[in-house]
């Protein structure tokens, strides 16, 4: 008996469903029926998966019928290089085109010292904009391994003004090999990549794909700006979540209608594998294309955050800070006064509390004494006994204005005031009042 | 009062009359002499020197030859006792590859994760005497993923067990490409261990090994260490697929050892029952503990561990308390923590027993303990051996005692004491090509590679499968390779060690607002551990389940005080599903092949502490298990059982007890774990079968449909089938047991026949055809008729 038959009966594929209790094929009549149904069974399922076991010929009749229909659906060609053939679709968004808030143009000519400390890169401030290559790739699945393919490979980059698309996609297996080397010619030309997630996913992807091909591959040793990680710091704080279709949504103001979920894709490529209907992957392409000229809009975006140049309407105060603690992180004070001087006064009263603290903080560090003042008086106005106000006001009158007058009217007010002071920060204002009193005595 | 040595206790021991009476073998084995050799020249000078500082002057002579044949290229199979220096025999010839160029990488495979982390500390503490740059990191899930990076790129040798091989590092290969490129050992360790199903995984994932190996143009020596069993070279080479050196005789000195084998006297001389062998132990036990000698005890079932300890720490607390006495279990249940702290416990002679599973059977170096005892046969006379070198790897003397329990098995060794000292250990088998199984791993190996045209996998027609699994969905095929092309992950799909993957975990919810995860219990165990009702015993605390909850694998447990244990009860079923071969004997044919077998588990039995006394039954609803396996079996006519002088009751007793001798010498005969087989009683077509219910034998038949229980009084129903006797492989696909059995069916019943005959009992006994409360008074009269009768004698 073949060892496949016997598989498929350890597997209990040759018989009726699992039941929970013991099959009794005692009666002759029972016996001889059970082994039509399983005969019925084996017929159907032959009629139905043995479809997709055509002759060779056959085959590669409906895989040629395929690929001209995607030639024709799609704006694209087959192309062939010394690995093979592949299919290539390309084009351009000219200046003046919108995607979201902002057109190309506007895009275009980020600043790349700004991009270079999203990317915690330093390398980047030597290169253009139009040295980036976007990248976001389509795979056969998300557990990463040797056994996933990128499928469809997305590439962007900004060239005089315009902003070219390639998808490169691999009609079946064997034509990675073609795709791949015509991503790394592409890649060869540019100086930086930038992702979103790819870091975690797509270039490990792809690193692992060019070994598996014995292919050899610069791609993984690009400077990389993941935008994964700069959009959860600056703008983590006002979103659900930080995929690149809510980004999109709330801050790009980008608009999919009909957008195929993510978790679709994989089992589309298999199905074109196998019905090669170019229909099922006309939605994986859109898709792909709107996440790469998202990638480039959301790096202007960013960009603009740090340097305070971001359109109002689109960015928040709160946006604006979280820009301004980077910055101060990596740049020192100066990047930060651009930013300050935007959220201005009036930005203040719109600031939640801990945001006001983060800004009375920046202007703290940043040597504005005075808005910083002004902050912690307009909290005091709302709340007579914020610990945080009354304390860094009262340090501010003590030390640095030298009027302890002020100083210890104010704690003592908070003191004697409706407060919900621990017992530390009681500890703490008691400590700063006797401190006074011995000052003021003197 | 005055502590006894080890030898004084023996000394004592010998004297004592109780003892001797029961004492079916006493044997002192003297210490055995070295033999040494020379280093090779090839090992650097310092290398030499810091091993001379260890104490290592010279090698031992199987080192030596181990570490030439590794040298030269030979892959190697080491079988000698614990305490002989194997981890010196691999350490060795790859610290020496390393520092003669430092791009050298190895692998070491361990069982356990445990047993990695123990054997890393001694290869860490060389490398740091070397003062070399010679990198070992230990991969395993608990590694931390920033680990993991530094670990794929600088790691020279990486430390890792089969199941982090088969779902972490082959099925990202790619981010290996440094090890592999540069991989020339691979170290497996414990090879005994990979037997059975776990082996048949195991042989598998080598296969992929190799296999990716050759796609980085990697040909590794594998160096094998194996404990004592029949078949080391044959079991190696079906692993490896390779011919493979075998070193067996060891140049160790061995310390001397008094082995003891012990019968626990019969207390019911009608029943035929003997005393347990857990009150033995547990006397012999805290005797040797409140002598300060260092003791372990090994029971045969974790449910035995945790009453053995409760009862040693009862007897420990009670007393005065000792502080340098600490008593505790250990199993692989255990949360790892718990574990380490026992183990240090151990070295540290802070703990001065332990009860344990054969967890600590593999080679965790936990100190010198002096003595041993087994509280019933380990299953196999590797395993017996293994467990009795726990004692003594270092000192002068050890001690071990085997207590025998009341199963045919433990008899027949007590009887025959010849059988077990000659040392013929059990055979290791394996079926790598077990249908089931290896289509598994091709599915994990497509994903790692696709295979192409002219590939092989196995032993089996590989293109066949392929074709399978491209109608399955799972592979696409390009001209002449077939790729992997679907979402999943076939690592996660199956579990190297189990049937089923997936643990339950065990939530203590006494405390309603902090759940806490006490312990992890396999699948299987879960039905008979951790059913509803079940008492739950953990470092000998009992749990109350209150709730098996299957679908989220989780069993919730309350914490309680209950003078009682509990012990699950089961049925199989067992029905033909295809026949390969029979033959006809005396009337009965003789048969092997395919069967389905369902099991369930009915009900449990409340055990009282201490007395034994059977407190009460409780019922269990759980679903079937259903697998398929192979089997052997008979069956008699019952023309020819009318023929013998006794009432269908009896007869189908006689038939129950007859089965109960068969399973039990099976695994003698195949010189395999008594784990590995299983037997019932019914007819062929499943539609009948005998199990032993609440109050005696139960006949529950299908013939509605649905199980029935028969009346026993309803005689004539009995006789409505030809019962026949199946003794079956326990794992689903089979290991290849069967067909050996049906070729020893002969002996195999002369052998059974001759136990009984020979067994001191009066109407038959747990020893040869079962305990009479379950198989009745005729049992032992019965079977040798009915065996003459299978026999044509």
């Amino acid at each position: 008996m073949k060892s496949i038959d016997k598989l498929t009966r350890l597997t209990g594929e040759d018989k009726a469903p699992k039941k929970t209790e013991p099959v009794q094929p005692d009666s002759a009549s029972s016996s001889e029926r059970q082994s039509q149904l399983a005969d019925l069974r084996g017929r159907i399922e032959n009629v139905v998966t043995r479809g997709a076991l055509r002759t060779r010929a056959a085959q590669e009749e409906a895989r040629a019928r395929g690929n001209r229909a995607l030639c024709e659906l799609l704006e694209g060609e087959e192309i062939e290089n010394r690995h093979g053939r592949f299919f290539l679709a390309g084009g351009f968004l000219s200046g003046v085109s919108r995607h979201g808030h902002r057109s190309i143009c506007e895009a275009f000519n980020f600043d790349m010292t700004a991009a270079g400390m999203l990317a915690n890169n330093p390398v980047l401030g030597a290169y253009h904009p139009s040295d980036a290559l976007f990248l976001d790739t389509e795979t056969t699945g998300l557990s990463g391994g040797t056994g996933t393919m990128a499928f469809l490979i997305g590439l962007g980059w900004f060239e005089e003004g315009r902003f070219h698309i390639r998808q490169i996609l691999a009609r079946d297996f064997g034509e990675e090999p073609a795709a791949l080397a015509c991503l790394q010619e592409i890649a060869a030309q540019k100086k930086f990549l930038v992702t979103f997630n790819g870091k975690a996913f797509d270039v490990n992807l792809l690193a692992t794909r060019f070994i598996l091909n014995r292919m050899q591959s610069s791609l993984h040793e690009l400077p990389h700006l993941d935008l994964l990680h700069p959009s959860r710091r600056l703008l983590g704080h006002r979103l659900e979540n930080c995929r690149l279709a809510t980004l999109e949504a709330d801050i790009l103001g980008v608009e999919r209608e009909g957008d195929i979920p993510g978790w679709e894709i994989p089992q589309r490529y298999f199905d074109w594998l196998r019905r090669r209907d170019p229909r099922l992957l006309a939605d994986i392409f859109e898709h792909n294309r709107l996440d790469v000229i998202s990638m480039a809009t959301l790096t202007a975006h960013l960009v603009d955050l740090l340097n305070a140049q971001a359109l109002q309407q689109h960015a928040h105060p709160d946006d604006y800070l979280a820009a301004a603690r980077l910055l101060l992180k990596k740049a020192g004070t100066a990047g930060v006064y651009k930013i300050l001087e935007i959220l201005g006064e009036n930005a203040c009263a719109e600031l939640s509390l801990s945001s006001k603290k983060n800004l009375a903080n920046l202007c703290k560090r940043t040597g504005r004494m005075d808005e910083a003042v002004r902050i912690w008086r307009r909290m005091l106005d709302c709340d007579p006994n914020d610990f945080y106000a009354v304390t860094e006001l009262a340090k501010h009158l003590e030390h640095r204005a030298r009027d302890y007058g002020q100083a210890k009217a104010l704690i003592e007010k908070a003191m004697a005031g409706d407060n919900f002071f621990s017992e530390e920060e009681k500890d703490s204002l008691e400590h700063r009042l006797n401190r006074l009193n011995a000052r003021k005595t003197l | 009062m005055a502590k006894l040595t080890l030898d004084e206790w023996i000394a004592r021991l010998k004297k004592n009359k109780s003892f001797n009476a029961g004492a079916a073998a006493v044997v002192d084995i003297p210490a055995r002499p070295g033999d040494w050799e020379d280093y090779p020249s090839w090992v650097s000078p310092n290398l030499r020197d810091v091993l001379v500082k260890r104490g290592m002057e010279r090698l031992y002579r199987h080192q030596a030859q181990a570490v030439r044949f590794i040298r030269g290229g030979q892959d190697v199979v080491l079988v000698t006792p614990t305490a002989s220096g194997k981890t010196l025999c691999y350490n060795l010839p790859v610290l020496q590859s390393i520092l003669d160029e430092p791009e050298t990488r190895a692998l070491y495979l361990f069982p356990t994760k445990a047993l990695a982390q123990d054997q890393m500390h001694e290869a860490h503490s060389l490398i740091s005497d070397l003062q070399a740059d010679i990198k070992t990191f230990t991969y395993d899930g608990d590694t931390p993923d920033d680990a993991r990076r530094a670990i794929r790129r600088q790691g020279h040798i990486v430390v890792t067990n089969p199941d982090m091989l088969h779902a972490g590092i082959l099925p990202h290969h790619t981010k290996w490409q440094k090890l592999f490129v540069n991989l020339k050992y691979v170290v497996i360790d414990e090879l005994h261990i990979y037997r059975g199903i776990f082996g048949s995984h195991f042989a598998n994932v080598i296969r992929r090994l190799i296999r990716i190996c050759r796609f980085y143009g990697a040909n590794p020596v594998f160096i094998c260490c194996s404990a004592t069993v029949a078949n080391p070279r044959e079991h190696a080479e079906k692993i490896l697929e390779r011919d493979v050196a075998l070193l067996d005789k060891s140049g160790a000195p061995a310390a001397a050892k008094t082995f003891v084998l012990f019968n626990p006297p019969i207390v019911n001389r009608e029943l035929g029952i003997r005393q347990s062998a857990m009150t033995p132990a547990r006397k012999i036990a805290s005797d040797l503990i409140g002598n300060h000698i260092q003791t372990i005890v090994f029971a045969t079932s974790r449910l035995n561990v945790e009453v053995l300890t409760k009862y040693l720490k009862d007897k420990f607390v009670k007393s005065k308390p000792l502080d340098d006495h600490f008593v505790t279990g250990y199993r692989g249940g255990y949360l790892p923590n718990l574990r380490r702290d026992i183990e240090n416990g151990l070295r540290t002679r802070e703990v001065m027993g332990v009860i344990s599973t054969n967890a600590l059977e593999l080679g965790i170096d936990i100190g010198n303990l002096e003595a041993c005892i087994m509280a019933g046969y380990p299953g196999s006379i590797a395993s017996t051996w293994q467990q009795a070198g726990r004692a003594g790897r270092r000192t002068g003397r050890s001690l071990a005692i085997l207590i025998a329990r009341s199963n045919p098995l433990d008899q027949f060794i007590m009887e025959n004491p010849d059988y077990f000292f000659s040392l013929s250990p059990e055979h290791c088998r394996i079926n790598p090509d077990n249908l089931l199984i290896l289509l598994h791993h091709i599915k994990s190996a497509a994903f790692e590679l696709p295979f192409e045209k002219g590939e092989k996998f196995g032993g089996e027609n590989l293109e066949e499968f392929l074709q399978y699994l491209e109608e399955k969905g799972v592979l696409h095929r390009t001209d002449d390779r077939w790729h992997w092309a679907a979402e999943s992950y076939p690592a996660d799909e199956v579990s190297l060690r189990a049937i089923n993957p997936e643990n339950v975990v065990v939530v203590d919810a006494t405390d309603a607002g902090n759940h806490k995860v006490i312990a992890e219990v396999d699948w299987d165990s879960a039905f008979t551990a951790v059913h509803d009702e079940a008492i739950y015993m953990l470092a000998s605390e009992q749990y109350h389940v209150d709730k098996l909850d299957l679908e989220r694998k989780k069993a919730y447990v309350r914490k309680v005080d209950s003078d009682y244990y509990t012990d699950a009860m089961t049925y199989t079923n067992v029905r033909v599903i295809d026949s390969f071969d029979n033959f006809r004997t005396g009337g009965t044919i003789v048969e092997h092949g395919e069967v389905q077998v369902v099991r369930k588990v009915v009900g449990f039995k409340k055990i009282k502490f201490y007395t034994s006394e059977n407190l009460g039954y409780g019922d269990v609803n759980l679903p079937e298990k259903d697998m398929h396996t192979t089997s052997y079996w008979f069956t008699i006519p019952r023309d020819r059982l009318r023929g013998l002088d006794f009432t269908p009751a009896e007869i189908i007793d006689g038939l129950s007890a007859l089965a109960y001798t068969l399973q039990h010498l099976s695994a003698m005969f195949l010189m395999a774990d008594t784990h590995d087989i299983d037997r019932s009683l019914g007819d062929k077509s499943g539609e009948w079968f005998v199990s032993q219910g609440k109050t005696g034998r139960v006949i529950t038949s299908f013939s509605g449909g649905r199980p029935q229980a028969i009346n026993s009084s309803d005689a004539a129903r009995f006789d409505e089938f030809d019962p026949t006797i199946f003794i079956f492989d326990s794992y689903p696909g089979g290991i290849g047991f069967s067909e050996l059995l049906y070729r020893e069916h002969a002996n195999l019943l002369a052998a059974a026949k001759s136990l009984i005959e020979k067994c001191p009992c009066a109407f038959g006994c747990p020893s040869c055809v079962g305990p009479t409360l379950e198989v009745g008074k005729t049992a032992k009269e019965i079977v040798p008729k009915i065996i003459d009768l299978v026999l044509n004698q």
